[in-house]
């Protein structure tokens, strides 16, 4: 049985508000804001999968756009294929059947993970995280430099993709999916962390000489993490090109992923939660500073800076007074 | 007798000053080991080289009929080598608990490893408390290991050794800065568990080792000096002269 | 064989402007264990101050000036406002603060020049072309750019090995107690080591100046890149970063330059051109992949 402790309280609230909120915002004719709330989760989906490494496993990644931006050009390749009738790679036909495209989606951003896992983990530290952009970077270049996918102009989708029983290109149905993903994703995440498996990742991050004496080698428990993470990031970017019907070179930017980290640690690292928060704080802020200015990125520059100096822990933590 | 692990010639320099100089020993099942000599005698070094931390410049490790001497200290600990620290190195963030059972899935308990919670697999737990109740640790067993007193967690890192069903015991100054108390809590501990394995004992406490070493080294500058029996030790006049004479 | 002795210099001229910003980076890493990523910000800064203050000065010589003295007075001020509360913090919080330095920095660029790129024209003294082993012309601008580099370089060792700084320096780098107790301020040799990365990069970005444009963002991919240079020389390592800067401009350019025509060879002109350049494009991560897989820690472990 769920106690009902303050953390468990704020998450219970939250998640009834985001099941209430379409038929809320229809009713009052904002419908506009849902598209909003689902790039919000879409946004949290990330948020938690690299919150996970960071926080379970102390392993800063500062690549999570590439897994991001893959899971987005794969579904936005295959459904450009599937509507112009050409072999990906010569190789297969193109798809825009949701089941077929996410979970391809989410494989292979799977095994770039292991690539990247696999060269990134022989290392820690800064060179893990100068060694995740680096590759996050050659995965932006690899993309651009192909002009069939439309180099850096992106690809445009033909609609969303297609899922038996849902009208995706309904948004409060999309907003209900989004949802249901972060939900699974979620439960997924806290199932790992909260098992043996997650244990040993958790012990490596304090203290991996010990582990080694041990005779415990880390490497392929961070690497499953590593993996996991990357298909959750890879699920979100799906989800994102589903959502603009349109993949940019924007979503493999080394600048996505710097934001991935602010939210983070806007919602507090470690807290999974945490980056639901995150994610509804920095898009919010996103949003209204841009009304006001064209220079809003200064603001959140600024914001940041003084964050980072003033340590302030995550917003979960605040709401919820959970140490993490 | 039954010898576990027999190193030879092992040396190690370090950009030319001889850390370690031709350094043999065998170790035995169900005998304590001693390794003694003044600081900066190489002691640390030497069972870095058995634990594979350090690698050796020369010689060789025979460890149940096979060499080790080029495996990685995974490996080695793998097969049953174990190293509890000088400086305790105990995952401080961790309930003891937690640490217990780290070490167990090491080892013993390698199939608890998955996606299971630990906390609900029967054995892995009963296997822990019966552990921590055998290191008198049971009423600590959900304290942050970080918080214990000095003797709570020179226990806890012995028996996160013990854990891991080793064949060798490398202790590292097990009892270095515990109370009277807690060093005669250690001592009963240590010749309670010696049954099985065979220990090499590195200690500044020489009443503590005359008590339970079956067997005395004593190294200075690298090399070993003197090896025997603890009464012809307390004699040597070597040893007397580079080590215990300054006592 | 003109074109690839060309392409090789124009190799080493992207390899010393990677050096030139490689070597602060791995300085302030090597010594303070801070990642700065706003590094590339003061290369972009020194650019836009070059290409201003040239432009009323109508003297390029007194633009770098000018970039140089304006990176010292930033790097004083940053160093002194945010970096020193960030040198014992975790990699993590030093990753988001300087990144919010280079949005702060990219805002005031763009409220200050506007977004439109800046071109500076390469100074009439420096505008001529050198014969190279009696064959064809190559830019004189350029080929001071590499003479100038392979200068700082000569001064950085001799600064590390031989002056009095330099050697609290790299003893400051393993035991800042020691350092202290011999009487010196280490917050002051801090601050100055950290304006001095900053001063390199502005000059980086002031000689690239009249080759690349000036504009929003530059310094960010060359400093993606002068990651990649640390990275594979190991962090820390002056010589380290210096070889290796070579390295990747060498690898970087003769790859954009042949890798296209390689494929065509064997492949059809439009496919041989796409996986060429796309292999070009990826070339150096590529090479530190490999090289991470056989030493993790980079080529070199030493100052």
């Amino acid at each position: 049985m769920i106690s009902l402790n303050r953390s468990n309280c704020v998450i219970i609230v939250t998640f009834i508000a985001l099941l209430a909120l379409p038929p809320v915002l229809a009713s009052i004719g904002e419908s506009y804001y849902i598209s909003i709330v689902t790039k919000i989760l879409i946004y949290a989906l990330v948020g938690v999968s690299l919150d996970l490494i960071i926080g379970q496993a102390g392993l800063v990644s500062f690549g999570h756009a590439a897994f991001f931006g893959m899971g987005a050009y794969v579904c936005g390749v295959l459904s450009h294929h599937g509507s112009n009738g050409l072999l990906v790679f010569y190789l297969f036909p193109g798809t825009s059947n949701a089941l077929l495209t996410w979970p391809i989606a989410v494989i292979v951003c799977m095994l770039l993970g292991l690539l990247v896992g696999i060269i990134s983990l022989r290392t820690a530290g800064v060179y893990f995280i100068m060694i995740t952009l680096a590759l996050a970077q050659m995965v932006y270049f690899l993309i651009i430099s192909i002009p069939q996918y439309g180099g850096e102009d992106g690809l445009g989708l033909y609609g969303r993709n297609e899922l038996a029983g849902v009208d995706l290109n309904d948004d409060t149905q999309f907003y209900y999916v989004c949802l249901l993903c972060l939900v699974f994703y979620l439960a997924g995440s806290i199932k790992l962390t909260r098992s043996s498996l997650g244990l040993i990742i958790k012990a490596a991050k304090f203290n991996q000489q010990r582990l080694v004496a041990l005779g415990i080698s880390p490497f392929k428990y961070q690497l499953l993490i590593f993996v996991f993470s990357a298909a959750g990031a890879g699920l979100a970017g799906a989800l994102m090109a589903n959502l603009t019907q349109y993949v940019s070179p924007d979503y493999l930017h080394w600048n996505l992923s710097g934001k991935f980290l602010i939210i983070v640690i806007l919602g507090g690292i470690g807290s999974l939660f945490g980056g639901f928060y995150g994610a509804l704080i920095l898009l919010g802020l996103e949003e209204v500073l841009s009304s006001y200015t064209d220079h809003w990125h200064f603001v959140v520059g600024v914001i940041l800076i003084i964050m980072v100096l003033t340590s302030r822990q995550g917003f979960y933590a605040s709401i919820t007074g959970k140490k993490t | 007798m039954t010898v576990f692990l027999d190193a030879v010639h092992l040396s190690k320099q370090y950009a030319g000053l001889i850390a370690v100089d031709d350094f043999s020993i065998k170790l035995e099942k169900a005998k304590i080991h001693a390794l003694i000599g003044p600081n900066g005698a190489g002691k640390s070094t030497a069972i870095g080289l058995l634990t594979g931390e350090i690698r050796a410049d020369s010689g060789e490790i025979d460890y149940l009929g096979s060499d080790i001497s080029r495996l990685p200290t995974v490996r080695r600990a793998q097969a049953g080598i174990a190293h509890s620290y000088q400086i305790t190195s105990i995952i401080n963030e961790f309930s003891v608990l937690d640490n217990m059972l780290i070490a167990l899935m090491a080892h013993a308990h390698e199939d608890a490893v998955g996606l299971k919670n630990p906390a609900k697999n029967k054995l892995l737990q009963d296997h822990a408390s019966e552990l921590l109740e055998q290191f008198r640790l049971s009423d600590v067993a959900s304290r942050l290991a970080g918080e214990l007193s000095h003797g709570e967690q020179g226990r806890l890192e012995i028996a996160m050794c013990v854990a891991t069903r080793p064949k060798i015991l490398l202790l590292d100054e097990p009892m270095s800065g515990m109370s009277l108390m807690d060093g005669e809590k250690m001592i009963s501990l240590l010749n309670s568990i010696k049954d099985s394995v065979a220990i090499l004992l590195v200690e500044h406490d020489m009443e503590a080792v005359f008590k339970l070493a079956d067997k005395i080294s004593v190294m200075a500058s690298g090399k070993i000096i003197a090896s025997g029996m603890p009464q012809s030790i307390r004699r040597d006049p070597v040893v007397i002269e580079a080590y215990l004479g300054h006592h | 064989m003109i074109l690839l002795l060309e392409q090789l210099f124009n190799g080493l001229q992207l390899g010393v402007t990677l050096f030139l910003l490689a070597s602060g980076l791995t300085l302030v890493f090597g010594i303070m264990g801070l990642i700065n990523l706003s590094h590339g910000s003061l290369y972009m800064v020194g650019a836009y101050i070059t290409a201003t203050v040239t432009q009323y000065s109508g003297s390029f010589f007194i633009g770098l000036c000018a970039a140089i003295v304006t990176a010292a007075i930033l790097g004083v001020i940053i160093e002194y406002l945010i970096m020193r509360h960030l040198y014992h913090r975790d990699h993590l919080y030093q990753v988001l603060a300087t990144f919010g330095l280079i949005l702060f920095f990219n805002e005031s660029v763009q409220m200050i020049w506007g977004s439109q790129p800046l071109y500076i024209n390469i100074p009439p003294s420096l505008d001529f072309t050198v014969k190279l082993f009696g064959q064809a012309g190559y830019p004189a601008y350029r080929l001071a750019i590499i003479a100038l580099g392979i200068f700082i370089l000569l001064i950085l060792y001799l600064f590390i090995f031989y002056s009095k700084i330099g050697m609290l320096t790299r003893a400051g780098s393993s035991n800042r107690e020691m350092v202290q107790a011999l009487g010196v301020n280490i917050n002051k040799l801090y601050t100055g080591i950290f304006a001095f990365g900053a001063v390199l990069s502005a000059l980086a970005g002031g000689l690239a100046g009249p080759i690349y444009a000036v504009e929003i963002g530059m310094g960010e991919s060359v400093l993606i890149l002068a990651f990649v240079v640390i990275v594979i020389g190991g962090i820390g390592s002056i010589k380290g970063s210096f070889i290796s800067a070579l390295v990747i401009g060498i690898v970087d350019t003769l790859g954009r330059a042949y890798l296209p025509q390689f494929f065509k060879t064997f492949m059809s002109a439009s496919d041989g051109a796409a996986v060429g350049g796309s292999l070009a494009s990826i070339a150096i991560y590529l090479l530190m992949a490999v090289i991470l897989v056989f030493k993790p820690k980079g080529l070199f472990t030493r100052l």
